[in-house]
Formats: C-alpha cells, structure tokens, sequence
C-alpha cells in the first residue's frame, strides 16, 4: 500500500496516449471519462477537510489554547500554566516516567521484534504466512479484550505467577505497577514494530552477507557491519510510532498499572475529570504533543541524514558495488515514510 | 510473547467458572449490556457509511486533483492517529460539553469517524493509484456516459478497497475506547466502554462473553477484508 499522495502516478498519461489517437482509438472529447476536471477533482477533497477541521483540528486546538486562557487556583494568567507544570514535582515525574517507559517500551519491542522479523526473512514461504498471521491475528484482537487478557494474565493469582512459581521462582507483583503495563503495551505495539521491520528486511539483499564473508569478514562482523545498518530504517520507523503511540496510552496504565505510577496521559485526565482544571490538562498536552513532534522531528532528521535521497519501497535494491560504505548508503535509501502508511492499512488497533 | 496473545484469549474464552453460556445469556439480557451493544452497531454502523463516503471523494481528490497545499491535506488526514488520543479525547470532550454532543449517538459518530478518515483514505488513495485510466476510457469509448462508465468500471475495481476501508472504519469505531471514555454518559456508553467500567467496577464474567463475542465478530471481518484484498491483487 503506497502512502498517501506520495508516489501520485499522472493518470492522464495514458489517457493522452489514447486521446491522441497513436492506439488507433478515437476518444471524443466530449464523452470524456470522470478523470474530472482538475479544479472539480479538488473538490471532492472539501468534505474531508471540513470534517476534520471541525471535529479533529478545532477541539485538539481548543484543548491546547485553554492553557493560556483557563486558569485556576494559584495561576491568573500568561504562562501560569506552564509554570505550575514545571514546578510541581509529581507533573515531572510523570514526565520523565512516560518517557523512560516509552523508551522502554521500545527496546522490549525491538528485542522482541527484530529477531522475529529476522526469522521470517528466513523462513519458507509456508511458515512466513503462519508468522504473519499470527502478527496480524495479535493486532486484530480487540484492544479491550487483549488489556482484560493482559490483566488476567499479569495478576498475582495469574499463570504468569503460576509459572514463577512453579519454577521455584518468586511472584512478582505486575498489577498496579508501570512495569505490568509497560509489558502489556510492548504487547501490544509489537505488530507496529515488527510490520515496517519485517517490510524493510524483505528488501535486502542477503548477497551482501555472502560478498561480506568472501571478503573475510566473519558472520558477526558482515551482520553488524552490513545487515544491522541496512535494516535500520525499519527499526527506526517502528521504534517511532511504538515511542509516539506510547506517550497517548491511557487505558492500559490505567487498568494494569496504578494512580500512584501515573503516566503523563493519567494525570491529563486526572485534572479533566476530578479537578476540572482545563488550563492545567491544556498545559500539559502542550508539553505532551511538543514531545512527541520533537521526537519525530528528531527521528525524521536522523532518517533523512543517515539515508540519502529517498527512492519508492517498491523498488528491488539497485545492484551494488562491494564498497560497502556506499552500498550501505543505497540500499538504504528505501523511503521509511512509505512504511508508516503499510501499517495503517494493516493495523488499526493502534489506539490506546 | 506472541502465543501469549492466544493464551489470553483462550483463558478468556474457557475460564473455569464460565464453562456454561449464563454469561451470554447476561450478557445478552442485561440491559447495560445490551444498550451498549446496540449504541457500538449503530454508531459503527453509521461511521463506516459516513468515513468511507468522506474518504472515498477524498482519495479520488488527492490522487486525481491538482491544488494548493496537498501536503496539508496529507497531513491533516493523517495527524488524527499521530496526534496523542488522551490529547484528542479531552479536546473533544470540551467541545461537545458546548455542542451538547456528550452522551450522543452523534457525539460519538463524529469523533470516531474522524479516527477512522485515515483508514479509508490510505487503501481507497492506493486503489485509485492502481487504477487504468484506459479501461474508463475504453468504457467512454464503446459510448458509456461518464456516469454509467463511473459505476460499471471504476467503482467495480476499486470496490475491493473501498471494501477494505469500510471494514476498517468499523472496526476503528467498534474498538475506539479513550475517546468514547469521555464523551460516554451514564445513560449512553459503548461496548469498550462498558467493559472498560466492568473491569474497573468489579471483575464481572460477562465480560468474558462480550470479549469473546467482540474477538469472533473482529476476526470475521478481517477475514472478510483478507478476502478484498486478495481480490484486489488478482483484479
């Protein structure tokens, strides 16, 4: 699946190769077909635009605006808001736990996801079809369902605790900890991760191992030094969204974890639903929302430097010379934006 | 970690207790239940009929017009799942508090489709990418007017994507919870939304049921969307 608007093949060409009459095919102008009119095709773009300026960019904005015109309490106007988020000691916190959590979140992912993905590149075409359903099936499952399922599963009394102990081990306590929810959402963001990973691995050429190893190089050293580069436009989309989607989870560390552990999304709604204190939730999405962009900013600049200019994902990797720092710059060039929009299609349980 | 997502949803579906069908019969009879159940069909029901139409005239506009700030277009289309949803969902909850959409069939209508535009727009814009433009004209050609060769050819073909989009509009409403969460009323809520009180209320079987129910009524449509999408590539 392309991305949106990315990749935009000219449908007229075909059309003006008919319209000129080289096909032999006399096409009257004035029957022409609905490629519509430019100016009318713009248009059908209208609908979508209004809606989602009414019910998505007018309330995300309004939230945001009310941390400089609602206040409360101690703060009367300007940057209160502001200043009371980074003067209270739990708000930090919080801050700092969402993003060690997110971060961890990630890694979890990775770990998981990379050789999963790795094995699937390998595997023969029956057993890949089983790995990638059973990605699929694990993104499918009702978001509730897989949170109750995680609940049951992490509880003191659960099999997971039922397995500690039956191998001798002690119980750990998952429920009501940021840990336990921290699994359950690696859980459930691994089908982000493993998706553009597996997308990005597909594409390379094991040939460069075998040239790799012909020139001397060891297994470790040829995967290392040609394999982990080559894949890491993958691995940074996925860490991305699994990073970003992390910071707007809300349900999960709310079931599974506590109120003495919040994440910054708990406390947003903390103030929302207990204090009423729209200025404060405003100043915090502020914060939230300038992380997350700084994020993708950063990771965007560290994509767009490390990779040069961007090519189709669909294209085979061009053939290489043995130089492998350049080969390395070439066959990496698959544009990782592309990869997002294969997981919108494929995955839309991605919400928190 | 991956077989534990079946583990999960097998120890949901043959909990000791619940060896008998009492809780689908709760489930079914309990009026909380059952409200909410209905709320999920209908507001589902309409959010797919509303985002894949909006979507639909706006991948059509994306591939094939030409205008002033596209990219904006691209990014407003996708910023509603990149944009954190607590953010969204607070958002929403203080302007339908003015708009008196809180508790609302309609409330919930407009805030999930909103979520569920990007799902129609990415397979329908590819589809449309897809398309021959010859086979219209080919349609135009052998004397079709615009309309009948629109609904003989183009729509023909892109019906698998269309499809697709469709059945991911639904289920984007039918799992959407953190918006939902706010903009519920006592009186109205939906299913996620009911479970999510479950949970937090006391540990009730019936919610076992409902997931049970949810997690085959899930796996039919995406089954069902496998199937499009098979369709599409052999089309």
């Amino acid at each position: 699946m392309d991305c949106v608007g990315c990749g935009v093949k000219d449908p007229r060409t075909a059309t003006g190769i008919l319209r000129s009459g080289a096909l032999g095919v006399a096409v009257p102008q004035a029957r022409r077909p609905p490629a519509l009119g430019l100016n009318r095709a713009a248009l059908l773009v209208l609908p979508l635009v209004l809606f989602l300026l009414v019910f998505f960019a007018y309330p995300t904005f309004e939230i945001l605006q009310r941390s400089l015109t609602h206040f409360s309490g101690a703060e009367t106007s300007g940057l209160d808001n502001f200043r009371w988020f980074f003067e209270t000691d739990v708000n930090l916190t919080a801050l700092s736990r969402t993003l060690l959590t997110a971060l961890g979140i990630v890694v979890l992912c990775l770990l998981m996801g990379y050789p999963y993905a790795y094995a699937m590149t390998l595997a023969t075409a029956g057993v890949r079809t089983v790995m990638i359903g059973v990605v699929l099936l694990a993104a499918a499952t009702p978001f509730m369902v897989r949170n109750y399922s995680w609940l049951i599963l992490l509880q003191d009394n659960g099999p997971i605790n039922h397995a500690l102990a039956g191998l001798g081990l002690n119980r750990v306590e998952l429920t009501g900890h940021v840990s336990g929810a921290a699994i359950a959402m690696a859980h459930i963001l691994a089908p982000i991760v493993i998706l553009p990973l597996y997308a990005t691995m597909r594409g390379i050429d094991r040939r460069l191992l075998d040239a790799a190893s012909n020139l001397g190089a060891s297994p470790v050293r040829a995967f290392a030094r040609i394999y982990l580069p080559l894949s890491l436009p993958g691995v940074l989309a996925g860490a991305l969204l699994a990073f970003v989607l992390t910071l707007g989870f809300y349900v999960t560390p709310t079931l599974i974890g506590s109120q003495s552990e919040a994440l910054i999304s708990q406390l947003i709604v903390t103030q929302i639903s207990q204090l009423l204190s729209w200025g404060h939730a405003g100043a915090m999405s502020v914060v939230l929302l300038a992380v997350c962009l700084v994020v993708l900013w950063t990771v965007a600049r560290l994509v767009r430097r490390t990779l040069r200019v961007p090519t189709t994902a669909t294209e085979p990797p061009p053939p290489r010379t043995i130089s492998p720092g350049k080969s390395r710059i070439e066959a990496a060039s698959r544009s990782p934006s592309s990869q997002y929009s294969s997981l919108c299609g494929s995955s839309p349980r991605s919400s928190s | 970690m991956i077989p534990e997502s079946f583990n999960g949803a097998r120890s949901l579906a043959f909990p000791p207790e619940s060896w008998s069908t009492q809780w689908y019969e709760n489930f079914f009879n309990d009026p909380a239940w059952n409200d909410a159940l209905l709320t999920t069909l209908q507001v589902a029901g309409i959010v797919t009929i509303l985002a894949t139409a909006i979507g639909t005239a706006a991948a059509f506009g994306l591939v094939r017009g030409r205008f002033p700030g596209k990219a904006v277009v691209n990014a407003l289309t996708i910023a509603p799942i990149v944009v954190p949803f607590v953010i969204f969902g607070i958002g929403v909850y203080g302007v339908f508090l003015a708009w008196h959409l809180v508790g609302t069939v309609e409330g919930f209508v407009f805030a999930h489709t909103a979520l569920a535009l990007p799902f129609v727009v990415v397979p329908v814009v590819a589809g449309v990418q897809g398309l021959d433009q010859r086979l219209e004209d080919a349609a135009a050609s052998l004397g079709a007017n615009r309309v009948r060769a629109f609904r003989l050819v183009t729509l023909r073909l892109l019906l698998p994507s269309i499809l697709t989009g469709a059945v991911f509009a639904f289920l984007t409403s039918v799992d959407e919870i953190v918006i939902s969460l706010f903009i519920s009323s006592s009186t109205r809520r939906t299913l996620p939304v009911e479970m999510y009180n479950s949970i937090t209320r006391e540990i009730d079987p019936t919610i076992a049921a409902a997931s049970t129910i949810l997690l085959f009524t899930t796996m039919l449509l995406l089954a069902f969307a496998a199937l499009m999408r098979r369709r599409r590539r052999y089309a």
